[in-house]
């Protein structure tokens, strides 16, 4: 099942009338069987999107369509959608077998389905065995939610939420309460369930290696407004946008003032990079390992003064000027640098990327 | 932890403890024995304080007592209707204004009111309301061809006008709690339950009660506890124990056999039949409460 998102637009009255765009005309299609990511700093919007899609806000204006079904005036209870909250939000007097039973014992279809009680009992007992093997809960089905750990808790609410076989599965930030080797576990595990059951699923992150490692597209958005729908890659190698470009990547990129002379891109004095662009200030970034270490002297290269360098594990991070902004390079640790030298940097085109002032993308330089 | 230290400590302790150990010592331990002693005498002389007649009259007195009776029997009355009509109008009234009605501000100040107000004085007010000729409640009847009922001065309606009364004056303090309590549950859980397809039937009893358990459970024992030593309704609403004794409750009983009758040997057993009673059904309720929690 898609989602079509037709220009949604959400906003919050405050105090004193105050109003707040939390989603600004935001339209996007989501094609059926995908991972999708919504990926923004906080207060972009995102999990207002989430729960617009989940019908749990209401739209100011805009249309959301379920296939060809529109359930923009639809209560959530009608939507046939799984949601899974940032915290969970599991029934702590229930044990984790009426958690997961729950929305099954509720859904009406279920019980048109499967009209004798005993025999419907026999079915949800079956679904949810089923559900707590996908995410290998199996031995905790007779625990209650506080007697589970973070991760544990976590997937009950994953088949709390795929149990009922929703049309579209809706995760909030799922994972920011877990540790980092459990985080990367249960996002692979994730993508994993999503890939089992094929369900068209919206995940919402503030993390962008989340977002890369298990999407198949990624929607960057930033205060309500759409920056780019792409490939994760994509998103990374050709950035719509000075924001999107300095968003994605750790270490960030390094994102200062060049100017464009003659041909040539000017860095540190030197004339760095040949381009085709016409003479003026442009907005140039570049990658922390897109940096070249080199003998060379003449053009192409430009000279650089290190001012701090430290081995991160096969790197060295060095930081150094360029054009009087305090930049960052990982450095294949083979080399010999230490603080204070200067060095000759050539830089690698793929990981170099120019804006104009207004920061949309050059595609051509 | 040195010997001295613990010393010096218990003895700091104690000094802050001391006020009070001393009020609860004068009002409450004291009283508690002393209660006790003059129970067992047949009788007793409040200012020698020596009692003549050692023995269990005074319990066989009081247990053969046609008023001590319709005292326990009015009292089992009140607390069964009470406090279960008191607590599930209270519930419904507190969700009501935390459903985020309109003025819920308001309303949540106007309930509070009756619980800081001097309960003799509401009993006046609800004097008036009772009223058999002027009062609102039978001109209200009257708007539907129901005749004047003798709300006061019928035997046979007067422990039907206490529980109104009753019911009406427990409501401040339960909506308060239950308000505490509603507030206190994670809104993300109706989220979720809308979610799953639960209507709003589903998540009052497969959410709200659930996380309201213990505060339920706290509910049951205080009122059943305050159902139990009512008094100041009767007084307040009656003057007495209501036309012919009709609203007479054990608390009143008690009263009326020590300051009345200066029978206080009675006075006394009645008190420890009647604490006896209010220890039982405590423990059976926190033992069914506490059983639901281990479930």
């Amino acid at each position: 099942m898609d989602i079509r998102i037709e220009g949604l637009t959400k906003t919050f009255t405050g105090k004193e009338n105050k109003e707040t765009i939390a989603v600004n005309n935001l339209t996007v299609t989501i094609p059926s069987g995908h991972l999708v990511g919504l990926l923004g700093p906080s207060g972009c919007g995102k999990s207002t999107t989430l729960f617009l899609l989940a019908g749990l806000h209401e739209p100011t204006s805009g249309k959301i369509f379920f296939g060809d079904e529109d359930v923009t005036g639809l209560p959530p209870e009608k939507r046939g959608i799984g949601l899974v909250f940032q915290n969970y939000a599991l029934y702590p007097h229930m044990s984790v077998y009426d958690n997961i039973a729950f929305p099954l014992r509720n859904s009406r279809s279920f019980k048109e389905e499967h009209k004798d009680a005993k025999e419907r009992r026999a079915a949800i007992d079956q679904i949810v065995q089923h559900t707590a093997k996908i995410v290998a809960i199996e031995e905790l089905l007779d625990r209650k939610p506080a007697q589970l750990s973070g991760g544990q808790q976590q997937r009950v609410a994953i088949a709390r939420a795929i149990a009922k076989q929703p049309k579209v599965l809706l995760l909030d930030e799922p994972l920011s309460n877990l540790d980092a080797r459990l985080r990367i576990q249960t996002r692979e595990e994730i993508r994993r369930i999503q890939q089992a059951t094929g369900i068209t699923t919206v995940f919402v992150t503030h993390d962008q290696e989340e977002a890369m490692s298990i999407t198949d597209e990624i929607i960057v958005m930033r205060d309500g407004l759409v920056q780019q729908v792409d490939h994760p890659q994509e998103t990374y190698i050709h950035p719509a946008n000075v924001f999107v470009a300095q968003f994605l990547g750790n270490p960030p990129i390094n994102l200062f003032q060049a100017e464009a002379r003659g041909g040539w891109l000017i860095v540190n004095g030197d004339r760095a990079m040949a381009t085709v662009l016409a003479d003026g200030h442009y907005q140039m970034g570049i990658r922390p390992e897109s940096f070249i270490l080199t003998g060379d002297e003449g053009d192409g290269t430009f000279n650089a003064r290190i001012e701090f360098k430290a081995t991160i594990g096969r790197d060295f991070q060095v930081r150094f000027d360029i054009n009087g902004h305090f930049s960052e390079a990982l450095i294949e640790s083979d080399q010999h640098i230490s603080e204070g030298d200067t060095v000759r940097f050539a830089l690698r085109r793929s990981g170099v990327h120019l804006f104009d002032q207004d920061g949309k993308r050059i595609e051509v330089w | 932890m040195v010997g001295q230290n613990q010393k010096k400590t218990f003895f700091r302790a104690m000094l802050y403890l001391l006020p009070a150990l001393v009020i609860i010592a004068v009002f409450v331990v004291y009283p508690m024995f002393h209660t006790l002693r003059m129970s067992v005498y047949e009788d007793f002389n409040i200012f020698s304080k020596e009692g003549s007649g050692f023995g269990l009259s005074s319990y066989i007195w009081v247990l053969q007592d046609p008023n001590f009776h319709k005292a326990l029997a009015n009292t089992f009355i009140y607390a069964i209707v009470t406090v279960p009509v008191s607590i599930a109008l209270s519930l419904v009234i507190a969700i009501l204004l935390n459903s985020g009605i309109k003025g819920s501000k308001f309303f949540q100040t106007a309930y509070f009111l009756p619980y800081v107000t001097n309960a003799i004085a509401i009993g006046l007010a609800f004097r008036f309301i009772f009223h058999s000729e002027f009062g609102i409640f039978n001109k209200f009847l009257g708007l539907f061809g129901i005749d004047a009922i003798q709300w006061l001065n019928d035997p046979d309606w007067a422990m039907f006008t206490l529980c109104i009364f009753g019911i009406w004056s427990a409501l401040a303090f339960k909506i308060v709690i239950f308000l505490a309590g509603l507030q206190g549950i994670d809104p993300q859980l109706y989220q979720a339950a809308r979610i799953d397809e639960a209507g709003k039937w589903k998540q009052f009893i497969k959410i709200t009660v659930p996380q309201l358990g213990p505060i339920l459970a706290y509910q049951f024992v205080i009122a059943t506890i305050g159902a139990f030593k009512a008094y100041v309704e009767v007084v307040g609403l009656f003057g007495d124990d209501g036309p012919l004794h009709s609203a007479t409750t054990m608390v009143y009983y008690m009263y009326d056999k020590f300051y009345n009758a200066n029978r206080y040997t009675i006075a006394a057993a009645s008190g420890v039949i009647m604490f006896l009673i209010i220890m039982v059904f405590t423990f059976i309720q926190m033992h069914m409460s506490n059983r639901r929690a281990d479930q």
